[in-house]
C-alpha cells in the first residue's frame, strides 16, 4: 500500500500521513488518537532507543505545591519551637535559629530530597513523579541545585514584580515595569513553550522530570492456544495463504486487542461471534455443516495471520491494510488435526469440555 | 480429504511466540528487580540481585531490539518499551555516598569549576571595581548623592549626617550588641546575601543583563560608603572592618555574578554546540560555583557576625584580611590540579 515503513513494523502509532491516504476511516481516527503520549528518546550505552514518557505540567505543578504544604508545615513546627526560645530569654539566638533554619530549608528542601531519594520529593513521590538526567547519565548535586536555584527567577521573582513592581526596579519608567512582567511570567510559564515540560532550571541542569506510574502488563499471548492445541494434537482451523493474505497488519492488531484476555474487561461471547461471522464472510470460509466455534476460530486465524505476516515481514513484505473484497477460500483445509505423518486429517469439532480451553 | 500441507505445525506459530518463551522468564525477573528499586531504594536488594540487574538489563534490552524488527504483537511491544524505559531510569541513578562526594566537591569540583571560569570572574571583578569607583568619586563631589545610592534599610543610620564620633563607634565598639544578638545579626545578613548571589546567577538566564546592573550597584553601595567614611579620616578603618567578611563575602558575589555571565555566554554565544547542549554544560559547572559560593556566604556570615563584632584591633583584622586572602586564593589557584611534577617522574621512570 505504501513504500514507507516506519522503524518498528508492528508499531502502528507511527503511521504517517502518506500512509494513510485512502485507508478506512476507523483507520484515521486510530492513528490521530495514537500518537498522543509525548515521549523523549534516548539511546543508552548499549546503542539501543529507549522512549521515556514526558509528565504533565498538571501533575508537577500539584506536586509541587504539595511540597511547598510540607514546608510550611515545617516552618510552622520550627516557628513554634523558636518563639519557646525566644520566651525562654534568648530573643537573638531565636531569631538567628530561625533566620538560619529558615534559610537552609528554603535553599535546601528539594536539594536533599532530590539528591537522596533518587530524585524525588515527598510532593513528587506523591504524584509518582521523578527528577532524572535528560541524557540518561546519573544525577549531580549540582545539577539539583542548578534547577531549584532558578526557582528564584522563574517564581519568586516574577511574583514580587506582580506585587510591588517599585521595589525591585527602583526608579523605573512607565515602558520598564511591564516589560519586566512580561519577561519574567514568560519565565513562568516557560515549561508550556516547550515540548518536555522543562523548567527553565530544567533547561540549564540537564534534568527533566518523569512519571514513574507508567506500567505495561505482560497477557497472555492469543496465539498460545493454538499452538497447545497442534501439539497436543487437537483440531485446529487451518487456513490458506491466501486467507491470511486478506487483512493487514492493523487489523491483526485490532484482533489481537480483541482477543487479548483482559481480566478488567472480559471478553462478550456475542462480540467474538460478530467478529468470527464478519471474518469467515470476508475470507470465503466453506460453510460446512460443522458449527463454527468463534471463540477457537478467532484464536486459531490470529495466530496463523500473525505467523503469516511476521514470515513476510522477514522477506520484506510489510502489508498495513486488508485488500478490498472476499477471498475465495476454496483451497483452504478447514477444521484439521495434524497426523503425526504430517498428514491433515479433516476433523470433527470437539466439544469444549472435552479438551482445549474454554 | 484435503491435502492442503501448507498449513502445519510449523506455520501456525507465530516467531514472535517462540522468541517471548525464550525470554519471557527475564523479561519477568527484570520487572519484579525494577518495580523493587522504584518502591524503594537500591539498598532493599540483596547482592546476588544487584548482580543479575546489568545482565537481565542488557538481555532485555536486545529483546526490544528484536523486538522491534519482528514482532508484530502490540502488547509485548509495548511491554518491553515501558519496561527497558524504567530499567533505563533505574540503572542510572547510583545513591550517593555524602561524604566523598563533599570532598570531592570541596578539594577538586569546586576550584577547577572557578579556575574554568577565569575570563568571567575577571569581568565581574572588573564591573564591581567599576562600582565602587563610581561610588565614590560621586560621592566624593557630593555627599547628597549618597543617599542615592544607599537605601536608608542598608545605611542603619550611617550617612553623611552622622557624626564622625558615631561612625567610629559603629566601627569598633560593635554597637553594644550581645552574644545572642549577634548570631542573629551573622545569620540574617548570610541569609540575604545568599540570596542576592543566587538570584544574580538565575538572573544569568535573563541575558546577563541584570547580573551587570546587580554587580555594579553593589559596588556603588561600597564606592559610596568608602567616600563617607574617607571624608571623616576612616578610610583605612572601614576598610579593616569592611574586608575580613568582606574578602569572601564579595569573592562570593563575584562568583555568582561570574556564573551567570558564563550563563549568558552559553545563551547567546554557543559556539560549536547546539543552545540546548551548551547551556547545559554550562549550567552543571556554574552550578558547582554557584554552589560554593553559598558556602562562602556562610563563612562570610560567621565572620561578619562574630569575629568582626567581638575582635576591635585594626592590626588583628587586617592580619585576618590577609589571612583570608591567601588562603582563598591558593585554594582555588592551585588545589585540584593534576599533580604534574609527579606526573612527570612517572613518565621518566
Amino acid at each position: 500500500m505504501t513504500a514507507h515503513a516506519p522503524a518498528v513494523p508492528g508499531d502502528m502509532a507511527a503511521l504517517r500521513p502518506e500512509d494513510l491516504d485512502g485507508a478506512p476511516a476507523y483507520v484515521r481516527a486510530r492513528a490521530r488518537h495514537a500518537g498522543q503520549r509525548t515521549i523523549r528518546r534516548l539511546t543508552t550505552s548499549e546503542g539501543v532507543e529507549v522512549s521515556v514518557p514526558v509528565a504533565p505540567v498538571g501533575a508537577r505543578l500539584v506536586a509541587w505545591l504539595l511540597d511547598l504544604l510540607l514546608m510550611a508545615v515545617i516552618m510552622m513546627v520550627l516557628g513554634t519551637v523558636s518563639a519557646v526560645i525566644a520566651v525562654a530569654g534568648l530573643p537573638g539566638v531565636a531569631l538567628s535559629f530561625t533566620t538560619a533554619v529558615f534559610f537552609v530549608l528554603r535553599t535546601f528542601y528539594f536539594v536533599y530530597f532530590e539528591t537522596r531519594h533518587q530524585g524525588r520529593t515527598p510532593g513528587k513521590r506523591l504524584m509518582k513523579l521523578r527528577v532524572v538526567d535528560r541524557h540518561g547519565r546519573p544525577l549531580r548535586v549540582e545539577s539539583i541545585f542548578v534547577r531549584n536555584v532558578t526557582r528564584e527567577l522563574e517564581v519568586l521573582l516574577p511574583i514580587a514584580v506582580l506585587i510591588a513592581p517599585e521595589a525591585l526596579f527602583p526608579g523605573s519608567q512607565g515602558i520598564g515595569v511591564p516589560l519586566s512582567v512580561a519577561w519574567l511570567l514568560i519565565f513562568l510559564f516557560f515549561p508550556l513553550f516547550n515540548r518536555e515540560r522543562l523548567r527553565v532550571g530544567d533547561l540549564l541542569a540537564g534534568t527533566m522530570v518523569v512519571p514513574t506510574s507508567t506500567r505495561v502488563a505482560l497477557y497472555e499471548d492469543p496465539a498460545i492456544g493454538a499452538l497447545m492445541r497442534v501439539r497436543n494434537g487437537r483440531p485446529v482451523y487451518a487456513f490458506s495463504q491466501a486467507q491470511l493474505d486478506t487483512y493487514g497488519i492493523f487489523e491483526l492488531q485490532v484482533l489481537e486487542e480483541l482477543l487479548v484476555q483482559n481480566p478488567r474487561r472480559p471478553t462478550d461471547p456475542k462480540v467474538l461471534d460478530e467478529v468470527a461471522d464478519l471474518v469467515r464472510r470476508k475470507i470465503g470460509w466453506r460453510d460446512d455443516d460443522k458449527k463454527l466455534q468463534s471463540w477457537q476460530f478467532l484464536h486459531d486465524f490470529y495466530a496463523a495471520m500473525r505467523a503469516r505476516h511476521e514470515r513476510r515481514l522477514m522477506l520484506g513484505q510489510r502489508q498495513v491494510f486488508k485488500v478490498a473484497g472476499e477471498t475465495d477460500g476454496g483451497d483452504a483445509p478447514g477444521l484439521v488435526v495434524e497426523r503425526p505423518s504430517g498428514v491433515l486429517e479433516s476433523a470433527d469439532l470437539v466439544p469444549p469440555s472435552a479438551g482445549g480451553r474454554p | 480429504m484435503n491435502d492442503a500441507r501448507h498449513t502445519t505445525h510449523h506455520a501456525m506459530v507465530p516467531p514472535s511466540l517462540v522468541f517471548r518463551q525464550e525470554r519471557e522468564a527475564t523479561w519477568r525477573e527484570l520487572e519484579a528487580l525494577v518495580s523493587r528499586i522504584e518502591a524503594g531504594n537500591l539498598r532493599s536488594l540483596s547482592n546476588r540481585d544487584l548482580g543479575r540487574l546489568p545482565l537481565l538489563y542488557r538481555s532485555t534490552l536486545s529483546s526490544l531490539a528484536v523486538a522491534r524488527t519482528m514482532s508484530l504483537s502490540r502488547n509485548q511491544l509495548e511491554y518491553l518499551e515501558v519496561l527497558c524505559a524504567r530499567a533505563y531510569t533505574c540503572m542510572n541513578a547510583p545513591p550517593p555516598k555524602l561524604g566523598e562526594s563533599l570532598k570531592a566537591f570541596f578539594v577538586t569540583r569546586f576550584p577547577r569549576a572557578v579556575r574554568r571560569f577565569g575570563m568571567h570572574v575577571a569581568t565581574a571583578t572588573l564591573v564591581l571595581l567599576l562600582g565602587v569607583a563610581t561610588g565614590f568619586v560621586m560621592v566624593e563631589r557630593d555627599p547628597e548623592n549618597y543617599y542615592v545610592f544607599v537605601e536608608e534599610a542598608y545605611a542603619q543610620g550611617r550617612d553623611p549626617s552622622t557624626s564622625t564620633e558615631e561612625l567610629r563607634a559603629v566601627l569598633y565598639d560593635g554597637g553594644g550588641t550581645n552574644a545572642d544578638q549577634l548570631s542573629a545579626f551573622s545569620a540574617q545578613l548570610m541569609s540575604h546575601n545568599a540570596r542576592i548571589g543566587m538570584m544574580c546567577f538565575a538572573l544569568g538566564f535573563a541575558f546577563g543583563i541584570p547580573v551587570v546592573y546587580l554587580l555594579f550597584t553593589n559596588g556603588l553601595i561600597i564606592g559610596a560608603f568608602g567616600a563617607l567614611y574617607h571624608s571623616r579620616g576612616l578610610g583605612w578603618d572601614l576598610v579593616g572592618w569592611l574586608l575580613p567578611h568582606g574578602v569572601p563575602e564579595i569573592f562570593a558575589v563575584i562568583l555568582c555574578g561570574a556564573a551567570g555571565l558564563a550563563i549568558a555566554q552559553a545563551l547567546v554565544f554557543p559556539r560549536r554546540l547546539a543552545r540546548m547542549e551548551s547551556l547545559r554544560q554550562t549550567g552543571r559547572h556554574a552550578g558547582v560555583v554557584v554552589l560554593g559560593a553559598v558556602f562562602l556566604f556562610f563563612v562570610a556570615g560567621l565572620i561578619e557576625g562574630f569575629f568582626r563584632q567581638i575582635v576591635d584591633d585594626i592590626v588583628l583584622r587586617y592580619a585576618m584580611i590577609g589571612t583570608g586572602a591567601a588562603v582563598l586564593a591558593a585554594w582555588l589557584l592551585l588545589s585540584g590540579r593534576p599533580a604534574q611534577a609527579s606526573a612527570a617522574q612517572g613518565a621518566r621512570s
